[in-house]
Parts: structure tokens; sequence; C-alpha cells
């Protein structure tokens, strides 16, 4: 409940419906950044096999045949005929040309990229959570409370 | 006289209005990430050599293009994209305005109707 007392306002004199209001709004909000988060997870794993793959690219291996997919399950037997250079997609339907270092050095900055924004991200989800069990917690307290009051009320009528 | 049916008229007013708000909301939300993702081609090409060989995608096949011309290309993309943005949240601020003022509309029309049953 300490962060609600940031605010100045008392957390006991919010009305509870108000309360519920917050407690699905911070639940939707955390339901988005987790689902993010779960994206942008395999957005990370697909930069990082792009990145593993490179390493298969090598002058060792040129000339090697190797089967090229045409549909999951359609294989085609190719040859690697170009062992320094790849072609790779970056983005709004442009490739660009670039020796596997440079592609290498391109996922490995990308990787960095979303792994700094996974990061951000779980925290933002570690907050919301906190808020979220605090508001629980604060909407079952007043509850507990008012349940008192009225089994009060109800024996000072008696 | 009742009231009931200006009030049902401007209830559906007032939904249409959320209805729209959402959807420029949505778009906004598209045209943002069209942006980042030009950004990021453009940032791309800064990093390229002037004579790198670039491709670019057209139905299915990869069509070879010069560097500058794919960089002119995105650069006027993320301006254009940036302009659209601009003006939908003209849109945005004008929708939330229009909602405002339905919402205490049919705040005080729910007010009088209330007042009516119970008279």
């Amino acid at each position: 409940m300490a962060q609600q007392q940031q605010q100045q306002i008392d957390p006991m004199q919010i009305p509870l419906p108000q309360l519920k209001q917050m407690h699905t709004q911070v639940g939707e909000d955390l339901d988005t950044f987790t689902s993010s988060f779960a994206q942008l997870k395999s957005v990370y794993a697909k930069y990082s096999d792009c990145s593993d793959s490179l390493g298969y690219i090598t002058p060792k291996n040129k000339g090697k045949t190797l089967l090229v997919p045409l549909t999951s399950s359609l294989y085609v037997p190719g040859e690697l005929s170009d062992a320094e250079n790849v072609i790779m997609d970056v983005g709004t339907g442009y490739y660009v040309e670039k020796p596997v270092a440079d592609a290498k050095d391109y996922y490995k900055r990308k990787m960095e990229y979303v792994k700094g924004n996974l990061d951000k991200l779980q925290e933002t989800i570690t907050e919301r959570r906190k808020r979220l069990s605090d508001i629980s917690d604060l909407i079952n307290l007043r509850m507990q409370l008012m349940q008192r009051e009225q089994a009060q009320a109800a024996q000072a009528t008696a | 006289m009742s009231v009931a049916p200006q009030l049902e008229k401007e209830m559906a007013a007032f939904q249409n209005l959320q209805k729209d708000f959402s959807k420029v909301i949505q778009s906004r939300a598209q045209l943002e990430s069209q942006l980042k993702e030009n950004e990021m081609v453009a940032k791309e090409f800064e990093l390229l050599k002037e004579d790198a060989t670039v491709y670019k995608l057209i139905g299915p096949v990869l069509v070879k293009q010069d560097k500058p011309e794919a960089t002119v290309n995105v650069k006027k993309r993320i301006e254009f994209i940036s302009a659209e943005i601009k003006r939908l949240e003209g849109q945005i601020k004008d929708l939330n305005q229009k909602q405002e003022a339905k919402k205490e509309e049919v705040i005080k029309l729910q007010q009088t109707y209330q007042q009516q049953m119970a008279a």
C-alpha cells in the first residue's frame, strides 16, 4: 500500500468500485506486457538461430551439397556456391548482401537491442505485478473491514 | 416528455465515438510500428558501404536496387508515416474532446431520466 500513499491519497478513502477498476486496468496492462514479452523472446530466439546458422557458412563448407527446403517437408539438393556473402532481410522488403562477418555483427546488434528491451519490459512487468497484488490486498482488506462494520452494525441493532 | 429516446440516441452516438476512437488508436499503433521498422532499415543503410548491393522485394522476386535510391525511398517513407501519425494525433485529440462532451451530455440525460422515473 506504500506506493499509494505517495499520491497523497489515503488508500482507505478510494471508493471500492474505483479500486476494482484500477485492478482490472493494471491486470490488462500486465497481460499486454506479458504477451509482448513472449513475442520479443521469440524474436530473440529467431535472431539467435540466424546467427547460429551463419556459423555453417564458412569457406571450408564451400561447394558442399546441402538440402534446400522448398516447403517444410520438400527439399531439393543444392550446393553452397558463395561461402563469403549472405543476403538478409533488413525489414520493409529490403534485402542486403553482406559478408558473413558483417551479418553476424548485424544479428549481434539486433540481439543486444532486443535483450535491452526484454530487460526493460521485465522490470515493468515486475513492477506491475507488485502493483496488482497491492491493489488486491487493499481490496481484500477493505472488504473485510466492510464486513466487520456490517456485522457490528447488525449486532448494534439486534 | 420522456427523455428515453433521446438518451438512447446519445448513448449510441457516444458508443460510435468510442469505436472511432479505438480505431484511430489502432491505426496509430500500426503506423508507429511501421515507422520503427523503417527507421531500423534506415539505420542499417547508414552502416552500409556506398557500393553495397541492396535488393528490394517486389512480389516474389528480389530486384537489385542502388543503395542511394533505396535510402531516399526509406527516408521518404519515414516522412510520410510521420506526417500520417501527426494527422492521426490531431484526430485523436479531436475525438477525445468530442467523447468527453458526449459523455457529459449522456450523464445529464441519465440524471434527467432518473428524475423522471422517480417522479
